[in-house]
């Protein structure tokens, strides 16, 4: 019950296994997701990541020019960086991968960052830019790339919302519970722990 | 770099699904999609105003995860979009066989049919407690069409010409839409599925006709019925689909019309 009335907030300690107090490396699970993803963008702007704490594969995402590359060109024409927002995550065997928004002062970047647990270490960066709406400062276009749902789907959560998150917000009280309380005295079959 | 072969492009995966039929379904109640027996031979695009891909707004986001799984639950790669719904009371969705919009360039997969989401429905439900569970709820419901029209367009047809309503066909769609939010409390326990049978239970109507979408009670207990077969865990598609057949074949609405006294 305790679960399901924190449901975004469990899902993202569930899911990201997030621990405020570590800030090393690019520790997106352990770490602040949203200082480490900051900071990624930081070190690709500032000539590259630390290659000694990602996947080979990561170093040649940020420098070498493609569809899904993070370089840094891309990221200047980006601009300046003024939110990050956490959209979801997705959980798989052995990694987990997030999937973040961020708006800058000409566009959006829509990024999934998938990063091994054990050890905890990046294995992809993928950055799709996408322009803001017309007249629009903090709001652009259809997302741009999202990470597949892994197969049977049984490590899949569902966030209870998708508004964009910002690091303030993430430990929020949930909302109450009055709808599903409704829903349930309706249905009671369909909320085995209401039981 | 494997992942990036098996990301998705929501561009290819922006494609609508709005409940008209190649034989003409129209919008009727909210949240449902109807058949009609009309034609459908003209531009399907100019009858919905505001008609636009899915994405211009950054909640709608919140599509993605479940439009994908859903794509696999059912094996159905619909295109997905919005479009003007303010001249309904509680706002609408469609889903449709054909597509309404231009293929996506480069798009990995094959596209099949279109479900349209109104921008009132949506901005209610994303403004809703559960947001996911009420949005996924709707999606499953237009899933629930499109595969109607994949496996059993006569057979449908047939009882909606029985009827002379499409209630049954209705009740259909919420038995799937039930059967979706099964498999998801089956993945994720803490999974708000009973919100799906509550929104529909509010959809319910008592307009008997052949747009009449069942009753508040009859739309529930389509939806708990779907969700015991969900919570087993998933089945192919066809299989549920025949399941969702055989469950509102037997069903007998409680009016389809008159005034339902």
């Amino acid at each position: 019950m305790m679960c399901r009335a924190t449901k975004l907030f469990c899902f993202l300690l569930t899911a990201f296994g997030w621990i405020q107090e570590s800030f090393a490396d690019y520790k997106f699970l352990s770490g602040n997701p949203f200082e480490v993803q900051r900071r990624l963008i930081a070190d690709i702007r500032a000539g590259g990541v630390d290659a000694s704490m990602v996947d080979p594969a990561v170093v040649d995402s940020t420098t070498k020019d493609s569809f899904f590359a993070a370089t840094p060109a891309r990221l200047a024409q980006l601009g300046q960086l003024s939110k990050v927002c956490l959209m979801f995550g997705v959980k798989y065997p052995a990694s987990r991968a997030l999937v973040f928004r961020t708006i800058h002062e000409n566009g959006c970047g829509d990024w999934v960052i998938t990063t091994k647990e054990t050890p905890e270490v990046l294995s992809a960066i993928i950055l799709i830019p996408t322009k803001l709406l017309p007249g629009k400062l903090d709001t652009c276009g259809p997302p741009g790339v999202v990470p597949p749902v892994p197969a049977g789907g049984d490590n899949f959560l569902l966030p209870n919302d998708f508004r964009c998150r910002t690091n303030s917000e993430i430990s929020s009280p949930p909302s109450n519970m009055e709808e599903l309380k409704t829903a349930c005295r309706l249905f009671p079959g369909m909320c085995p722990n209401a039981h | 770099m494997l992942i990036s072969r098996r990301l998705v492009s929501l561009g290819g995966l922006a494609a609508l699904c709005p409940c008209l039929s190649a034989e003409g379904a129209t919008p009727t109640a909210a949240n449902g999609c109807a058949f009609s027996q009309a034609a459908d031979s003209h531009d399907s695009n100019s009858q919905y105003p505001g008609l636009r891909r899915w994405g211009a707004e950054p909640p709608e986001l919140a599509l993605a995860p479940i439009v994908i799984e859903m794509s696999q639950l059912f094996e159905l790669t619909p295109v997905f979009g919005f479009y003007d719904d303010t001249g309904s009371c509680k706002g609408n969705a469609l889903a449709s066989s054909e597509e309404l919009f231009p293929p996506a360039p480069n798009a990995p997969f094959k596209t099949e049919g279109t479900v349209l989401l109104g921008e009132k429905l949506f901005s209610n439900l994303n403004r809703a407690q559960y947001q996911t569970a009420a949005i996924a709820a709707v999606c499953a419901h237009e899933f629930g069409h499109l595969l109607q029209f994949k496996y059993l367009k006569s057979e449908l047809s047939r009882i909606r010409d029985l009827d002379g309503s499409v209630v049954r066909v209705e009740l259909f769609a919420d038995f799937i839409c039930g059967y979706d939010a099964g498999v998801r409390q089956f993945r994720q326990g803490d999974y708000a599925g009973a919100i799906g049978a509550l929104n529909q239970y509010r959809s319910g109507d008592l307009v008997f006709g052949e747009s009449h979408h069942g009753t508040p009670e009859e739309r529930g207990h389509s939806v708990t019925a779907g969700f015991a077969t969900g919570s087993k865990g998933p089945l192919p598609p066809e299989r549920i689909a025949r399941l969702a057949f055989e469950y509102i074949s037997t069903l007998i609405p409680q009016a389809v019309h008159g005034d339902g006294c």
